[in-house]
């Protein structure tokens, strides 16, 4: 809407992306948004289907929401990591509300612009690796 | 250890008083037993003391008898034989004859008024001689052998000058011309102590012609004293009225010999024996009582010596024809007696003693055997005192040991039972204060756990608004249509919030919620909407998720549907499938009466939002169709999605 980012300067075109939020609201708005930088997303909202996905969906990267209806993504997150697929975390509790091993870990805290989203994204340094 | 003191001193104090009485039970029995002793041992001595003298006295008596019988039958004899008293050898042989027939007789003699002496006898070694004083007058007295026959043969030996008429016997018995007894004396002779008894004769002047004598040397007499067994120590004893010892019993000699080598005739009081001595001396100190004896017959006497201790006696005076007045003296020391009396006071005080030791030993032991239990019981209270629960032993007795052991066993339950109730108060009360400061921390984690769970569903909230914003803008062709979408959305999303909040982010039931929406489109008739179904309870998310579902459906129907038109009609339906393969809610909406539709040129965000968020949200399968008589959505979905989250 009034952040139009410019496709090709997010340099995000053709990232597979995987997202993992609850709330159907920010989810359908995130993937509106990541699509319209030339994403592809793929939507998990809650643990026990975005598992299944961490695991196996080609995926580039990801983002997730870490608390997913009471669960915490932390399973998840342990996948990725055995796969080295980087990652963000979107929280309203900020860095406070991540377990300790996971601190210093990329965060995006609730709410967000849709460009504190694309820097994480970019600062992960993330390359299509279909390519 | 009091404990220990406390068991032997309940002992002592069992077994002492016993013990005591035993002692004073035996000292008296003792003490009476001694005293029964010298009681009968004073009167047995009496007894026997009168019993000896008696028998010495009537034995004396016939010894005594003989003498004068002979001494008669001699005087009778020489009168019927009308024997010459003037010629000394027929005399002589005359009485030779007759000391032949008179074996008792040592010595036969005539002493005529002149004072002269013709004699016959024998000598201790049975040899016969003759004695004659020179012209049958006072002279030398001369022993001669004599035959067989009595004629005198060879002069022996010459004696001293001889005067009867000196002599005692001669005067007494021409005094009393009676059969007189001399003092006992010693032989002229031999030195044996003997007496004489001598009578007048009678011959041609009718009234005195001379003595008659024999002499006796108390042999017979001396045999019976010496065979007199007076108890194991105590002696009888005959004395003269000057108190010479005639003859005594336990071999006591009454003569002694003296310094020159001469036989002395003794003096009781000077005998050897203690006995004979301390007797005579005792009655030399009490004349009196021999004084008594010799009115009033037998006398006991008594009296104490250092050596002998208590000695009985008995005196009897003991008179015989013939002017014999002696005494017969008897005496016997206790100890004879109390000897054996005393050994048995030693023994049953031996035995006494025993006893005491062995009531000592069986009380102590009887009692320590009874007390033994007291003294477990002492240690199960110590345990217990201790805080140890020893089990208290001697329950199953029925004596008061019995008892007490139960009063203690019982004693130490409520104990126990008390320590057990403390310790669980103080227990429970620890763990309440425990809990309390669990609560307490709980209480504070909870409330953190609820500023945190505020905060993120605040920044999630907003996050939604937000992404609501970006999604109706995309959509929203000017700005009051933008902010009439947005409004009405948040407006949604703020209800369905309100419902939860009523049942504390429970859930809601599906009715409510559907009535919820569709009721800011109602007309008032009532007839608007249908709404069929059970009554299904919703999950919070799916209450979130479904109510917006619901209201974009239900504005899309307002702007161009069914309710934009009076007489359009919403009818929503669900039905519960419990089928074997997995439970499903099936939600229909379904749009009649209202203007034609037209497909749409573009999807909006109500939409993307039914048809991708639902079926991705709640993994169900959704179908929105646009058909010209009514738009048409059909939800299935996993009631486990539904009911879940």
């Amino acid at each position: 809407m009034m952040e139009r980012l410019d496709q090709d300067a997010c340099g995000l075109k053709g990232v597979r992306l995987l997202v993992v939020e609850d709330e159907i609201l920010l989810a359908l708005a995130l993937e509106d948004d990541l699509v319209g930088l030339g994403c592809d997303v793929i939507v998990a909202s809650s643990l026990r289907k975005a598992m299944p996905l961490a695991r196996e969906a080609p995926i580039d990267g990801a983002i997730l929401d870490v608390n997913l209806a009471g669960e915490e993504v932390y399973p998840v997150v342990d996948i990725l990591a055995a796969r080295s697929i980087p990652f963000v975390f979107v929280t309203g509790y900020g860095a406070a509300g991540l377990r300790a091993c996971d601190a210093g870990r990329l965060i995006v805290k609730k709410p967000y612009r849709l460009k504190h989203v694309v820097e994480a994204l970019r600062s992960l340094k993330l390359m299509n690796r279909a390519e | 250890m009091a404990r220990t003191r406390g068991a032997s001193s309940l002992r002592s104090s069992l077994v002492a008083p016993i013990a005591a009485i035993t002692l004073l039970l035996s000292l008296g029995l003792t003490g009476i037993g001694y005293w029964t002793g010298n009681a009968i041992v004073h009167v047995m001595s009496d007894r026997m003391m009168e019993q000896i003298a008696e028998s010495i006295r009537v034995h004396v008596g016939q010894m005594m008898d003989a003498p004068s019988r002979t001494l008669r039958r001699v005087v009778n004899t020489l009168a019927r034989h009308g024997t010459s008293l003037d010629d000394p050898h027929p005399l002589a042989k005359e009485l030779y004859a007759m000391l032949d027939d008179e074996p008792n007789i040592d010595w036969l003699y005539f002493s005529n008024e002149a004072g002269g002496i013709v004699s016959t006898g024998r000598l201790g070694n049975g040899t016969r001689v003759i004695l004659l004083s020179d012209d049958f007058r006072p002279g030398v007295l001369r022993e001669y052998d004599a035959s067989s026959d009595g004629e005198r043969k060879e002069l022996r030996k010459s004696g001293n000058y001889f005067d009867a008429r000196q002599k005692s016997w001669y005067k007494l018995a021409k005094e009393t011309r009676e059969p007189t007894w001399t003092e006992p004396y010693i032989g002229s002779v031999e030195p044996i102590l003997g007496i004489s008894l001598a009578a007048p004769a009678r011959g041609k002047t009718p009234d005195f012609a001379g003595v008659i004598g024999i002499d006796l040397i108390l042999k017979e007499m001396s045999d019976y004293m010496r065979g007199l067994r007076v108890g194991n120590t105590g002696r009888a004893f005959l004395i003269d009225a000057s108190g010479q010892l005639i003859a005594s019993s336990g071999g006591v000699m009454p003569t002694t010999v003296d310094a020159h080598g001469q036989e002395q005739h003794l003096h009781a009081r000077d005998a050897g024996d203690w006995v004979v001595r301390t007797s005579a001396l005792h009655l030399d100190r009490h004349p009196e009582t021999v004084e008594r004896s010799r009115t009033s017959g037998m006398q006991f006497f008594s009296y104490d010596d250092a050596g002998l201790g208590r000695v009985f006696g008995a005196i009897i005076p003991f008179q015989a024809s013939g002017g014999i007045s002696w005494l017969i003296v008897s005496a016997l020391p206790a100890s004879d007696f109390l000897g054996p009396g005393r050994n048995a006071t030693y023994l049953s005080l031996a035995v006494a003693a025993l006893v005491i030791v062995a009531s000592l030993a069986v009380g102590f032991w009887a009692v320590g055997r009874a007390l033994r239990p007291m003294q477990a019981l002492i240690k199960a209270a110590h345990a217990i005192g201790g805080g140890q629960w020893l089990e208290v032993p001697e329950t199953n007795r029925r004596d008061e040991i019995g008892a007490l052991a139960r009063t203690l066993s019982d004693t130490s339950r409520s104990i126990q039972e008390l320590l057990r109730r403390v310790r669980d108060d103080a227990a429970a009360r620890e763990q309440a204060l425990v809990l309390d400061l669990i609560e307490r921390k709980e209480a504070e984690k909870r409330q953190q756990r609820l500023l945190n769970e505020l905060n993120h569903r605040v920044k999630n909230t907003l996050a939604i608004v937000r992404a609501i914003a970006t999604q109706t803008y995309g959509t929203a062709e000017t700005p009051e249509a933008f902010l009439d979408s947005f409004e009405a959305r948040l407006l949604a999303l703020s209800q369905a919030h309100d419902l939860l909040t009523q049942s504390a982010w429970q859930g809601a039931s599906l009715r409510d919620m559907v009535s919820q929406e569709l009721a800011p489109h109602a007309d008032g008739t009532g007839s608007r909407f249908v709404l069929n179904g059970s009554d299904v309870h919703l999950g919070p998310h799916a209450v979130v998720t479904l109510g917006m579902v619901f209201h974009e459906l239900a504005t899309n129907a307002a702007k161009y549907g069914a309710l934009s038109v009076p007489g359009g009609h919403v009818e929503v339906a669900w039905t519960l499938d419990t089928a074997a393969a997995g439970r499903r809610l099936r939600v229909e909406w379904w749009e009649t009466g209202g203007p034609p539709v037209t497909p749409r040129r573009r999807r909006g965000f109500g939409s993307r939002l039914i048809e991708r968020g639902l079926a991705r949200d709640l993994s169900g399968e959704v179908r929105l169709d646009f058909p010209p008589e009514g738009v048409r959505c059909v939800m299935d979905l996993p009631l486990e999605e539904v009911f879940g989250r």
